[in-house]
This record gives C-alpha cells, sequence and structure tokens, in this order.
C-alpha cells in the first residue's frame, strides 16, 4: 500500500516545472532597492530636519481626507503660498472630507533653500520603518506606527507635489489597514456590487468605466482602493481622489464582487484565474513604493487575503458595451 | 551546474507563502513572483535547512511516479534556475562523505 503522497502522479511532462515569472517588479514603482551614500546623506539631513520641528497646532491651516475609512490630515503653516495650496487641495479632495481623527498627520513645510533638481524622478526608500521620498520639488519623511509624515517643500513646487506625498503615504498606509492602492477603475452596480477593472495605462481603464457609465456609477476610472473590513468579513472596493487628467473620483464604496483583469481582445471573454495568477495579476496592478522586504511582504499577504476573497478573472473586451452583461451577470447565477 | 554532491539552501532575503496547494515566493532585490508547482512545492519543504542534492532526488523518487533517472535531470535543471533567480544557493559541504 503507498500512502497519499507517494500516490501522487508526476505531471506529464517535466516533473518540475521551471519557475514562472508572473510579475515584473512594476509594482514596485520608483524605488531602487539601496540608497547611494549621496541619498543616505540626504536622509540623516531629513532626519535632522524632522527632529528641529515646526510642527505647530496653532496658525495652521488643516486639509483632512479620508480615503477607504482611512482618515489623513495634511497640515501646514497659515501662510503664503501654502494658504492657496491648502485651498486647492480642498478642491481636489472634494467629497473626500471626513471629520474623524487621522490615522498619520501630514505636515507641509517650505523649504527656501531646497534644491532644486529638475530632471530627479521620484525615489522611495524604506529604512528601520520610515519612508522617505525624494523627488525634484520635495523631501519627505513618512513613520507610519507614530502617524506623522513631514515634507519639506520647494516654495515654488505646485500644490500636485502634496497630492504625490498624499498618495504614497496611502499606498503605504492602505497595505497596513489591510487594503491595496490599485491601478483599477471600479464601478458599483445598481444592485450595489462593487467591480474592480485592473489594468496600466493604456490596458483600458477609462474605457470600461465609459462605457459602463449609465448601467452602474463610476467610482474611479484611475485609482481605487481595495480593501479587506474585518467587521463585515469581507472585501470592498473604495473611490480615490487620485486621478490623472480624467473624471474625478467619488467617494463611493461597494463589496467587492469581481475583479478584472483587462485585455483588449476581438471578443469579449472571461476567464477565472486560478490562486497563484490571481495573487500575481494583485501584485502587478498594485500602487506601492515598497521597496523594504518588510513592506513587500505586507502587500504580497495582503493580495492573498483579497484573493482568497474576492474572484479575479481575465477580461478580454472589445470596445463596444457586449461585455458589461457578462461581467455584472457575473456570480449571480 | 549544480551537482548531486552539492547542498542547497534558501536565500534571504525572500518571503515564501503557500496559495492553494502550492508555494509562491517573492524574491527581495526585485520584488518578483515565482509560482512553484506541487513538485516544486514538495521540494521547497525539503528545504528548510540545508539539504544535499542527491537526497532531494532520492526523496522526489520516493515520493512521486517517476524514475531516477528524470528525477534527476529534472531536480538539477529545476534547483539551477532557482539559483539561476536567487531563491536557493548551493554550495559544497565540508564534511560530506
Amino acid at each position: 500500500m503507498c500512502g497519499p503522497r507517494s500516490c501522487r502522479r508526476a505531471p506529464e511532462r517535466d516533473i518540475l516545472d521551471k519557475v514562472d515569472t508572473l510579475s515584473d517588479p512594476g509594482s514596485a514603482e520608483g524605488t531602487s532597492p539601496t540608497a547611494s551614500p549621496a541619498v543616505r546623506e540626504e536622509i540623516r539631513a531629513l532626519d535632522q530636519a524632522f527632529g528641529a520641528g515646526g510642527f505647530e497646532p496653532r496658525d495652521c491651516v488643516e486639509v483632512r481626507l479620508g480615503v477607504g475609512d482611512i482618515p489623513v490630515a495634511v497640515r501646514m503653516p497659515a501662510i503664503p503660498p501654502l494658504l492657496e495650496m491648502a485651498g486647492e487641495l480642498r478642491e481636489r479632495y472634494r467629497g473626500f472630507e471626513t471629520s474623524h481623527e487621522p490615522r498619520v498627520t501630514l505636515w507641509v513645510l517650505l523649504k527656501e533653500d531646497l534644491q532644486s533638481e529638475p530632471f530627479r524622478v521620484i525615489e522611495v526608500h524604506s529604512i528601520d520603518g520610515i519612508h522617505y521620498a525624494l523627488r525634484f520639488d520635495f523631501r519627505s519623511r513618512l513613520d507610519i506606527a507614530n502617524g506623522i509624515g513631514a515634507m519639506f517643500l520647494h516654495p515654488a513646487a505646485p500644490f500636485v507635489a502634496i497630492d504625490a506625498f498624499v498618495r504614497i503615504t496611502y499606498s503605504f498606509l492602505a497595505v497596513h489597514e489591510g487594503g491595496l492602492l490599485m491601478h483599477a477603475s471600479s464601478v458599483r452596480s445598481r444592485d450595489g456590487r462593487g467591480f474592480v477593472f485592473m489594468g496600466r495605462s493604456g490596458a483600458g481603464k477609462s474605457t470600461i468605466a465609459e462605457i459602463l457609465d449609465g448601467q452602474a456609477d463610476i467610482l474611479t476610472d484611475e485609482i481605487s482602493l481595495l480593501r479587506f473590513d474585518q467587521r463585515e468579513g469581507k472585501a470592498v472596493v473604495h473611490g480615490t481622489p487620485f486621478w490623472g487628467t480624467l473624471a474625478k473620483g467619488r467617494n463611493l464604496s461597494a463589496p467587492a464582487a469581481a475583479a478584472f483583469r483587462l485585455t483588449k481582445a476581438p471578443e469579449t471573454r472571461l476567464n477565472r484565474l486560478s490562486a497563484n495568477e490571481a495573487v500575481s495579476a494583485l501584485m502587478k496592478n498594485v500602487l506601492h513604493f515598497a521597496n523594504g522586504m518588510a513592506d513587500r511582504t505586507l502587500v504580497l499577504d495582503t493580495c492573498i487575503q483579497i484573493q482568497g476573497n474576492v474572484p479575479i478573472l481575465d477580461l478580454h473586451f472589445e470596445k463596444n458595451a457586449a461585455f458589461w452583461r457578462p461581467v455584472l451577470d457575473y456570480g449571480q447565477s | 551546474m549544480v551537482s548531486l554532491d552539492d547542498s542547497i539552501k534558501k536565500h534571504r532575503p525572500l518571503a515564501a507563502r503557500e496559495v492553494a496547494g502550492e508555494v509562491v515566493i517573492m524574491t527581495g532585490a526585485d520584488a518578483k513572483l515565482h509560482t512553484l508547482n506541487e513538485v516544486g512545492t514538495f521540494v521547497w519543504g525539503l528545504l528548510d535547512s540545508e539539504t544535499r542534492v542527491a537526497r532531494i532526488v532520492s526523496a522526489v523518487v520516493e515520493n512521486f511516479k517517476v524514475d531516477r533517472e528524470a528525477a534527476e535531470r529534472d531536480v538539477l535543471k529545476f534547483l539551477d534556475d532557482m539559483i539561476e533567480k536567487d531563491i536557493l544557493v548551493a554550495g559544497r559541504q565540508q564534511d560530506d562523505d
């Protein structure tokens, strides 16, 4: 007699499939694994500047937003040009205001002598649980565990620099709260079910949202927050105010009925992904800046949890409304 | 190329998780995901401590319906692949006899 293990049949071809590389490192955008000595020097200076404080609750303005029920406060001294920027931020986050106690407070401080390097793209480093972002017009430091962040802004920087810091903050904060900030559009059907459409630029996120409008409410056509709700025991998709150039995201949410990986194709077709493919599809579309192992592992674990809770499918679609019936019907019967 | 006399262990840093019976490995340096099939998952389970390649081959022969020659060929190929991807490291054990 043989035990269960020895009764297993080896696969027909190779007994060991070669290792599949299912995802590219694209999910960790703008990161580099090691900080150069020059960057470490900048990070030391950031720590010093942070230690020097300047976080006075008096005479400051605050913009408080809640994305996916996670509140964040952005505070800055009530001086020009920050006052004006606070107004622009408030406008951008309209509909996402909250009065809940912030999970993280972000301070925005001007730094007159910040060296502006026009061609420097964003770079994020995580060292000992602190996340540092360095961009041509700002340097920032985020300490999630202590609920505080600070950014030092070049006086000529546009207000969207603050928005970039807020996004980075949510990308880290989300995974600490069982959520993922996704490159995904999302909609809520008439009967209240949430559908997520994942893909990078050009995959068809906006197209899907455009075609679906009328059949469902659009939460966002750019970045969605998919979060496991512990109390409800299910994943919920939330709109976010993080958009590119198109429609504004709305502060709506719905229990996630399914998430689709988008592929443009000559005919409409749905394929359920295996558990591993689903984890990979999620990982590939997470907006995250983690370059530390601890944070990346948290991202992986969150993808696994979401995958266990939400069916993930391939959606091959052509640019017409033919796809929405099978999508909205999915899981109904 | 790895040989039967080599010993194998896991490379750090990496994160490995079992999803629906198969192991998913995320490598630390590049955040790539690698998925192992059933046999790969079985071999992974042998690598909690440093293990000789010959032992891995024997374990595969004992547990799967495969002859020794095929098992050896495929295990070596698999291990080479995993070493190239920085998931495993090989070394010759000093006290090997």
